[in-house]
Order: structure tokens, then sequence, then C-alpha cells
């Protein structure tokens, strides 16, 4: 029956909607009184917008600690400019998390330092990553693109369809 | 322990295009709910209309809810998040009987025009009967879960976004297809007999307990991903593995074992029941035969919205607008003659180029023209009438589009050449430029003149509004023909009739409508409304309009219509960084001391000469392709139509862009202008403001909503044009690839860094 048919075209686009959330875990490591995890994403890393998420959990009972201060440097192997930038909790869609949005402007290899700094101790730790090339923005975005030719598809084969049930059904409008 | 369940608990993601399109779903399900309830009160109960939200409500919760925020964490989390989708949503969804309603839901023209011939296509049935096969479908959502839930495929989606969604794509579909031949939603009607469907429910509960026995009993661990990953809450990746098999296991044996028990006790319970009393019920016509023969109902009148109506149609609601909108130009004039020649600071630089340009194309998209309804130079218009010897008509030569298309080239280029974004000064000369433009126009010759001869920002509205979605327009022609005063156009003793010479009978489309609502105050039959129209589609019809006569002989509205279109490009490119260097180099290259002349030299033929080439070259290959009965200009003119709502989806993409970056800019500036003028201190807020992440889609999705329409007015031209598929195809073909063109521009334009024009950020 083709109610099932346009309910299975319609809800195929639930779900390309949704967004996921994380990334991959890059370092997981005791560090002084926290257990220390950085996420990374998108997987591979490429320059252009990264999110970089820390959880930040006390070591001994593993539990997350939201009230710290976290800093992220970035320093590019190769020399050249670093990044600084403070990853918080409001940024990310889950709470736990410290994130922050950074654009990594070169590819190559990035040393990543974390900083986090609370009211008795800190730590620091750090870690490297490969950093590939940039993804062009117009291939990022081709759903934007895609969206109208999907739709052009779609309608080709509406008037290829119309044009046969006219030649069927000749007195019939529409 | 309470903080952190609350920052647990707040792991909400708003997915706005995914909250939308539930929305939208659910409100087409309740329209067709109701008006299937209406003939079939027996089936349609309202459990059913709870259930269909309900699912819809699911598959939100399992996509918006920290369960998908913490699903990369805790595999448990992960796994309730897919029961959701696959076990609870789907047949929440089917109870709904959600085909029939959903149709019902859309409108007459979508339901038979638009959906009728694919719905009605032999293959689409086919395969909708071979999806939800119970074969197909068991061993659809069986090897679905399965391949799935092999470590490198899960942990393929937990890294990637995209996979991830592909993966719950998966899952919704096919569990779509396995929960339909259990629900049975009306009308579908199945070849197998019922009771084989417990065995069905049983063999799916049973290779459920081999699934989630695995992860329950597995000694390693399934997915490394975990094992990396932070122990959340102490809980270590084995654990959870096995909390996730043993909470599969649970609910899954819950969600199969549960229909096996209603099936039962209504088989069993079928048996007692007379013949025919069931199947009274299930045989009950698909849609009712007056539902088949359904009318399309009357538009929708804005004047007939409660409060809103009667506010539109006061007879000084139009007055208050304008008044409005006339202290705010004395002030723009004010503070751009007296106040800082600073553009962020001073409300000149401020309120005519970042807000009202914003506002107006949001307007434009979501009622009509509404700038020219509250258009401010109506009252200096109203005293020339007062004070001048007005009585002159306009003269025959010069009663078309041609000055104001030139005036509208020669703004477009003082624009760009006099920076006038940033020159509050320049602006407050326009605004009084105007003042007195109309004042002596509408002061030395009748009707509005000045409206539809001159104005080249009302020229902008009227292009525009064709893609808006209200219209004025009569509610009943029956009433206009028997009608003998014609009071719409000639007016009465209270008030005056259409000055811009729109009678209403003839009246199509809102070109060269002013939105001033006099027709609607002067049909002494209540007879004019404010309607719903399809955006666009009067870009396509070619009746005889009143006072404008057959766009297809109007050069001056198609040129009118490609400045519009072409200035939209020129614009947007002469504020992206990369247009802006090529510019400079090109300057030093030819040697060119002054940027102005260059700009002007470059602006002026995109915006006449550019468009000129290109209508031509499309006219002439559409002709030789499509052989149409049509003369080369009466093609030239329809096609050049088609191009306005692409044109419009860069302009409001472009003005949102400025409206939003510099959302927070009228801050300053009011804060600046009270202190100069009325003397209250006050810090300087910041005019600049992150830019959301939804701006960028936001802007894109017009380019491509505008595109789409562009390429839909153009093959229903060509349909009128020529009868044959081919050679209406052939007709359409360079305007498709013109259009094409000047989408991959507009693309690539907002994809570059844009100069924060009117935030000091330049
Ligand atoms: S709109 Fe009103 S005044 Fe104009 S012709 Fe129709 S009925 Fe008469
Ligand atoms: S009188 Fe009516 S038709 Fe004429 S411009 Fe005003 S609103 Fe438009």
């Amino acid at each position: 029956m083709w109610g099932r048919a346009l309910m299975i075209l319609a809800t195929l686009l639930v779900p390309l909607s949704a967004r996921a959330d994380g990334g991959l875990a890059r370092l997981v490591v005791d560090s002084g009184e926290f257990r220390l995890t950085v996420f990374s994403s998108p997987t591979p890393l490429r320059a252009g917008p990264v999110d970089l998420s820390v959880m930040v959990q006390d070591r001994e009972t593993l539990e997350p600690m939201l009230d710290r201060r976290v800093e992220l440097r970035l320093v590019p192997s190769a020399g050249g400019r670093s990044l600084e930038v403070a990853a918080i909790r409001g940024h990310s869609t889950n709470r736990l998390l410290y994130s922050a949005l950074v654009d990594l402007p070169d590819p190559g290899r990035w040393r990543i330092e974390v900083e986090v700094t609370g009211a008795r101790a800190g730590a620091r730790e750090s870690f490297e990553v490969w950093v590939g090339a940039e993804r062009p923005a117009v291939l990022a975005l081709w759903p934007y693109w895609a969206l109208p030719l999907i739709a052009i598809g779609i309608f080709g084969l509406h008037q290829w369809r119309s044009q046969k049930l006219r030649r069927l059904n000749p007195g019939r409008v529409g | 322990m309470g903080e952190v369940a609350g920052a647990a608990f707040g792991s909400w993601t708003f997915a706005p295009v995914l909250s939308l399109l539930l929305l939208l779903t659910g409100a087409v399900y309740f329209r067709g709910w109701r008006a299937l309830r209406a003939q079939q009160p027996e089936r349609f109960k309202p459990w059913r209309l709870t259930a269909f939200w309900g699912g819809l409500l699911t598959l939100w919760v399992a996509i918006s809810s920290p369960l998908d925020a913490f699903g990369n964490l805790l595999l448990q989390v992960h796994m309730l998040q897919h029961w959701l989708l696959m076990m609870l949503a789907p047949p929440l969804l089917w109870l709904g009987l959600p085909a029939i309603a959903l149709l019902r839901g859309l409108p007459v023209t979508v339901q038979r025009q638009g959906l009728g011939p694919l719905l009605a296509w032999p293959a689409l049935r086919r395969l909708g009967r071979f999806l939800t096969h119970p074969l197909v479908a068991w061993f659809s959502f069986v090897i679905a879960t399965w391949l799935w839930h092999a470590p490198a495929a899960y942990q393929l989606a937990l890294r990637s976004p995209f996979w991830h969604e592909v993966e719950h794509a998966c899952f919704v579909v096919t569990a779509l297809m396995f929960w339909h031949p259990v629900i049975l939603p009306w009308p579908s009607q199945s070849s197998w007999p019922r009771w084989a469907i417990l065995p069905y429910l049983v063999l799916a509960d049973l290779q459920n307990t081999a699934f989630s026995a695995l992860f329950a009993f597995s000694e390693g661990v399934m997915y490394p991903v975990y094992a990396s990953g932070p122990r959340l809450f102490g809980i270590t990746a084995l654990e959870g593995q096995a909390s996730a098999g043993g909470l599969m296991w649970v609910l899954g044996s819950v969600a199969f074992l549960l229909p096996v028990g209603i099936l039962l006790g209504r088989l069993l319970q079928s048996r007692g029941v007379r013949p025919g009393t069931l199947r009274a019920v299930e045989s009950a016509p698909a849609v009712s035969p007056s539902a088949r023969s359904r009318a399309p109902a009357p538009p929708r009148d804005l004047l007939r919205v409660p409060i809103l109506g009667r506010i539109l149609g006061a007879r000084y609601f139009r007055r208050w607008l304008q008044t409005a909108m006339l202290l705010l130009a004395a002030v723009i004039v004010l503070d751009g003659l007296a106040g800082p020649d600073l553009s962020p600071l001073n409300l000149a630089g401020v309120l005519p180029w970042t807000y009202w340009r914003g506002f107006v194309v949001i307007g434009l998209l979501v009622a009509g023209n509404l700038f020219c309804m509250a258009c401010p130079f109506m009252l200096p218009r109203a005293i020339g009438r007062r004070l001048l010897p007005r009585g002159r008509s306009w003269p025959t030569a010069l009663r078309s589009k041609w000055l104001a298309i030139s005036l509208l080239v020669a703004y477009l280029v003082a624009y760009e050449v006099f920076a006038l974004w940033d020159s509050p000064f320049w602006t407050a000369w326009i605004v009084i430029g105007y003042f007195v433009a109309a004042f002596v126009v509408d002061g030395f010759f009748r009707g509005a003149s000045f409206c539809k001869y001159l104005c080249p920002i009302g020229q902008f509205h009227f292009v525009a509004s064709t893609v808006s979605p209200l219209e004025i327009r009569v509610r009943d022609s029956a009433v206009c023909a028997r009608c003998s005063s014609h009071d719409c156009i000639r007016g009465n003793a209270t008030q005056r009739g259409c000055e811009l010479d729109l009678f209403q009978p003839l009246k199509s489309g809102n070109l060269d409508c002013t939105f001033c609502l006099d027709c609607v105050q002067a049909c002494p039959h209540e007879n004019v409304g404010v309607l719903a129209v399809v955006p666009g589609l009067d870009l396509i019809r070619d009746p005889m309009r009143a006072s404008i006569g057959r766009l297809s002989a109007r050069s001056d509205f198609a040129a009118l219509a490609l400045v519009v279109v072409f200035g939209a490009f020129a614009n947007a490119a002469a504020m992206v960084a990369p247009v802006a260097e090529w510019k400079t180099q090109l300057a030093q290259r030819l040697g060119v001391s002054s940027p102005g002349f260059l700009t002007a030299a470059l602006l002026v033929p995109s915006l006449t000469l550019l468009p000129a080439l290109a209508v031509a070259a499309c006219t002439w290959a559409g002709r030789a392709l499509g052989r149409p009965e049509q003369s080369a200009a009466e093609l030239a003119r329809r096609f050049a139509l088609i191009l306005v709502p692409l044109g419009f989806g860069l302009w409001f993409a472009h003005f949102c862009f400025h409206l939003v970056s510099a959302r927070a800019s009228a801050l300053p500036a009011i804060q600046r202008a009270a202190e100069t003028w009325l003397g209250l201190a006050g810090e300087f807020g910041a005019g600049m403001a992150a830019l959301p992440g939804w701006l960028l889609p936001l802007e894109l999705l017009a380019l491509d909503a505008g595109l789409l329409l562009t390429l839909y007015l153009g093959w229903r031209v060509a349909r009128t044009s020529t009868k044959s598929l081919r050679r209406a195809g052939g007709l359409l073909l360079p305007w498709g690839i013109l259009a094409l063109l000047l989408y991959a521009v507009g693309f690539w334009i907002l994809l570059q860094p844009m100069q924060m024009r009117g935030t000091g950020m330049l």
C-alpha cells in the first residue's frame, strides 16, 4: 500500500536532522587529583572548526567535577601562532564536559595542552594530534546543495508519473 | 551528586530541523485526524491521536534528550536510545493510523497534484508491499540490529556524526517495517493470517534474547571505545556492557511479548464475534466519497483572523504605522545630520542599513509589502497634494518602469561607490531627498505617480512581494460582477479608491500594490481581503492585469525583475573578502586610482549588460531546443520573471546576515543618541554578538528554496509554451542552467568571510 511507502519515506528525514555529541577520546590520564579525558571532534581531525571537550573527574571517586577552570592551548609543531582558549561547560551538549570550539588554521601536528585549576590543586597534561587538511566548505555543507538536487529528482519523477497517468486517463486533469 | 545529576539531566540538544519537522508532522496529522474523526469516530478515537503524538515525542526524546549526549560514554544509555527508536516510537506511530490521516491533513492540491501521481505509481506501491512483507520486514529489522551492533560499525557511528545519523535512520526505517505487519494499520491488509504474527514476534524475541545475552555474558569488552573513555560514575566498560545486555533483554522482551499477549487475546475473542462485525469496520472505504470530492478550502483571509483582522482593517491603522515610521525617519535625519559620522554609533547608520532592510525581507517572506504599507513618505505626499497645484497626469511617455529602473540601478551603485551604509550624513540626505521628491511629484501629479513610476525602494518591494504569501484580492468575483459603483477604484465620499489604478476585479498579484488597504476600506460590499496565495505563482500567470496589462508584453517589468535579481548577487558579492581583494588587485593592474570609479564600472554592466546578455543567450538557446510558438521577446519577458525567487533568496540571506550579525548594534547607537539629544548618560554596549550556528544553514536554505521555486516556475512557464514534455525540457534547460549558475555563485558568496557592515568591523 502506498501509505506504507509514504510513511517510510517521511521518517527517513527524521533521524537525518539529529546530531551526535562527543567525539573520540584522545587522552585519558590520571593527573594530580583528577582524571582527565579529552575528546575531539570531528574524527579524523581536520583544519577548520574543531570541538575539544574535557571531562574532569575526581581521581578516587570518578565523580565528574563541575567547578574547575579548564584552559586549552594548541601549539603547532611546525612553529607559528599558538591558540589559547577557555573550555566551558555551557558550550557542550553534555553538561558534564568542558568544551571549546577552536578554529585550527593549519594542518599538521599540533600539541594540545590542557590545564585544569581548581580550589586546591591543578593539573596540566599535553598530547599530540595529527590534523588533516581542511575539508572544503562545499563538501562539509553537502546536504544544502544536495537538497535541491534531490528535490529536482523527485520532481522529475513526479512529472514523468503525471505524464504517464495523463496518457492512461486522457480525461483526467492533474 | 545533585549538581552532577542536574548537569546530566540538563544535557539536552535542541535540533531545530528535527523539532520543526516533528511539529509539522504532528500538526498535519492532527488536521487529518480531526477531519477523519468527523466521518469515522469509531476508528479515529482520541487515543489514536495520543499514540501518534506519543510516537513523535518518543522520537524527539530519543534524539534530543541526554540519552544522545551520553550515548558515547555509556553503552546502556545508548541502548536505551536505540530501544526508543526501534521498539517504542514505531508501533506508537503505526497505532495512529498515520497514512490516511497524514494525507488528509495536507492541502487538497498537494494531495491530488503533488502526491497523487507518485502515490499512484505501481512501482512505489509494489515497493511498499515488499518492504512491509513480514519476511522482508523481519529480516531487515534483525539484520540492521546485528550489523549495526558489530564492533566496527558501532564504533564508526560513535566516531562520526554522519554515520551515527545513518545508523539511526536504518533503525527507524527497519523498525517501522518490522512493526507494520504487527499493528497492520488501517487500511493495510496482510496476505498472512493474523495468527502468523505470533511466531513472528516470538522469533524476534528469541533473537533479541541471544543478542542481549551476548552483551550480558561476554567476558571481554565488545566496544573498546568505551574502555578508553572515562569511567563515568565509576562504571567500568564491562559493567556497562552487562547492564546494557540486561536492559535490552528485559525491555526487548516487553516490547515483543506484550503484543503477543494482546494479539492472542484478540484472536481468542474474535472467535466469539459474529462474522462481519469486525469486517464491517475493517472494510470501510479508505476515504469516504465526500472526502474524495472535497473542494479546495477557500483561501485564508488575514482580515478575518480575530483581533489581527480588526486591527488591520481599522480605519486609522495605516496612519498610525506611517506616523511611527515618520517619527523614526525624522530621528534618523536629525542624528544623521548632527550626530557623529560614525555609522555604528549613529541611528542613521544602524537603523536603516541593519534593521530596516532585515525586517523588510522578513516581512516580505511572512506577509507581504509591509514597508509600503507603513511608508513614512505618505505624509509629505499628502501635504504636497494640499499645497501644490496637483492635477496633471503623469506624462504618458514616462508611464513605465524604466525611470524607476534607472533610479534603482543608480541607488545600488551609489550604495557601493559611496559606502552609504557607512555614512550617516549621506543617509540622512537620501531620506531628505526622498521626502522632497515625494512632496514635489505627488504635489504636481495625480495618483501615486511617485510610488508607481519613480520610487526605487517601492519597485524592489513590488518585485519581491511576488513571492509573498499574502495578496490583496477580491473575495468573491461574483460580487464584483454585480457591482456597479466600483468604489475600490473610483473611491467614494469617505474613502479614496486605489491610487495605483489597480481595479480589484482585474488585479492579479502584488505587483504595484502598496498594501495601503484603501480598496478594503472603499469597497461597499466588504469584498476585498488580504488572502493567502501560493508564493511565486503569480509570476507565471499572464492575465490582463489592471493598470499593467499582460506581463508577457511588458519589457520594463522583466528588466526590473532582472535588476532586482542580479542586484542581489552584485550587492552580496561586493561585501565578500575575495571580491574586495580581486577589485584592489584589478585597480592596481589597471592603474585606476579611484576605487569608486572602478566599482561603478563593474557594477553598472553587472546590473544591466550582464542580465541582458544572459537573457538573450537563454532565450536563443531555449527557442532552439524547445521550438515554442511564442516570439523571442515574449519568452524573454516571461522567463526573466522566474528568476525572482532565486534573487529574493539571496537578498533574504544577505540581509538576515546583517540583521543577525549586528543584532545588538542598535543599543550603543540608541544610548549614544539618548546621551546627545536627551542628556541621558549611559555605558555604550557592544555592537557585535557572536554569529549563531543556525545562521549559515538558514541562509543556504533560503537560497535552496529560491532555486527550487525558480526552477518550478520555469517548468510551469515552459509547460504552458509547449505540450511536449521533451520540448518543455529543452526550453527550460538554458534557464535552468542560468539559475544553477547563479545559485552556485550565491552559495560561494555565502561561504565567504563577509564584511560586518554597520558594526564598525569592516
Ligand atoms: S472590489 Fe468592491 S468596489 Fe471593487 S468592483 Fe468588487 S465589489 Fe465593487
Ligand atoms: S488600494 Fe488596494 S490594490 Fe491599490 S495599492 Fe492599495 S492595497 Fe493595493
